[in-house]
């Protein structure tokens, strides 16, 4: 999938990826590349600048842990982030019947 | 791990300016899932580290210039509120003193030059910081050149508000003759303790200078911030023009209103000679016009 495209959905499939279970960097990435079937590969540390935008808009809330002796910062979704992710789903799924009909009417009969 | 990396990370962070925590936060966090690959034995891009370095700090620099307009315009409002006041109670403090009444001229006047310039330059540059702020409050990332405006605009209001409560305690002192003693010990306490909030707010803009942004554009002009304003005029230099008249116009008014319509004339002459210099000299600065 073209970089642009995810980096363009990438707020939105960060916090529908950290809703189900509150997660660190590394479990994102990975549930992000499992849930997509591997179509999502992108350069890890990328999600990393997105988590902090997230986190500085109060969408999300993160605190540190101790796992196997090295520090670890864990991500949840905050009220106003599952807010915000409703939000988000409801404009994808309208962008997403509008694409599919305009797609759809270009097939050839 | 590949600690050569981190360490990469971290001078890349470190040379665009990026704060110890913010350092120290995305290397631990990148160790922990270096780490993690590791462990799996995953082979993995986690990313060139001036590009992340350049991305953490973009959205930072934006963040930051935000929050410094937002923080300024804070610090500013009581200021601005003790201003106001003052120059109510001159009245009652036996009105204004003769200008050339001073103890040292050379002090006095400039004093009391910037009591009337210099607050209006710093509300100037204050309103317009939180208009951009309000333009570009869904943006996460800004041009450089705009974060260089909002810091400009920011660190240009905070400087001026300091000018204006510090020509409050001078016209204070050097007018002391003429002034009754309540007004000039509110005069001194007040600029004494309103210089710690623009102090505060001042190192939150300084920090935001630091941060080296990069995102390329431009950051416009007043038509940004002011997008309905090319309904009056289409070139930055004639709305500033079309203003200062609007002033000189008002300004003329309430001079004739109080009866004075000789001091209205001067003052409104005054004033839009202010606004037009203001707007030579700090227009490009402030990213007024290109």
């Amino acid at each position: 999938m073209r970089a642009e495209r995810l980096k363009g959905n990438l707020e939105l499939l960060l916090l529908a990826t950290i809703a189900a279970e509150p997660a660190h960097g590394y479990r994102i990435v990975e549930l992000l590349r499992e849930r997509s079937a591997g179509a999502f590969d992108l350069a890890e540390g990328t999600v990393y600048p997105a988590l902090y935008r997230l986190e500085r808009a109060g969408l999300l809330a993160s605190r540190w842990s101790k796992a196997e002796g090295r520090r670890r910062r864990t991500y949840r979704l905050t009220r106003r982030g599952q807010a915000a992710l409703s939000a988000e789903r409801r404009e994808w799924d309208l962008f997403v019947r509008a694409v599919g009909r305009v797609a759809a009417a270009a097939e050839p009969a | 791990v590949s600690e050569p990396y981190l360490d990469e990370l971290d001078r890349a962070l470190r040379e665009r300016g990026a704060p110890r925590g913010v350092r120290a936060r995305f290397v631990t966090e990148a160790r922990d899932h270096l780490l993690e690959a590791k462990a799996e034995q995953r082979p993995l891009e986690f990313g060139d580290p001036d590009a992340l370095a350049q991305q953490v700090v973009d959205e930072l620099a934006a963040a930051g210039a935000k929050r410094a307009a937002l923080v300024s315009a804070a610090a500013l409002a009581p200021a601005a509120g003790v201003y106001a006041l003052l120059l109510l109670l001159l009245g009652a403090a036996a009105g204004s003193p003769d200008i050339f009444s001073g103890r040292t001229d050379a002090v006095a006047l400039p004093a009391a030059l910037a009591l009337v310039v210099a607050p209006q330059v710093s509300l100037a540059a204050g309103a317009l910081a939180l208009l951009r702020v309000l333009r570009r409050r869904r943006s996460s990332v800004l041009p450089r050149a705009e974060v260089r405006v909002l810091v400009r605009r920011a660190s240009t209001a905070l400087a001026f508000g300091a000018a204006t409560i510090g020509s409050l305690a001078l016209y204070g002192y050097e007018y002391q003759a003429g002034l009754a003693w309540w007004w000039r010990d509110i005069a001194y306490t007040t600029s004494a303790a309103l210089a710690l909030p623009l102090a505060a707010a001042a190192v939150a803009v300084r920090r935001t200078a630091r941060l080296r942004a990069a995102t390329p554009g431009d950051a416009g002009d007043l038509f940004v911030d002011l997008p309905e304003a090319r309904l009056v005029a289409r070139d930055p230099w004639r709305l500033c023009l079309v203003f200062a008249g609007a002033v000189a116009v008002v300004t003329f008014g309430a001079g004739a209103l109080a009866g004075a319509a000789d001091e209205g004339l001067r003052n409104a002459v005054a004033e839009a000679v202010a606004v037009v210099v203001a707007f030579a000299a700090l227009g490009r600065f402030l990213g007024l016009r290109n």
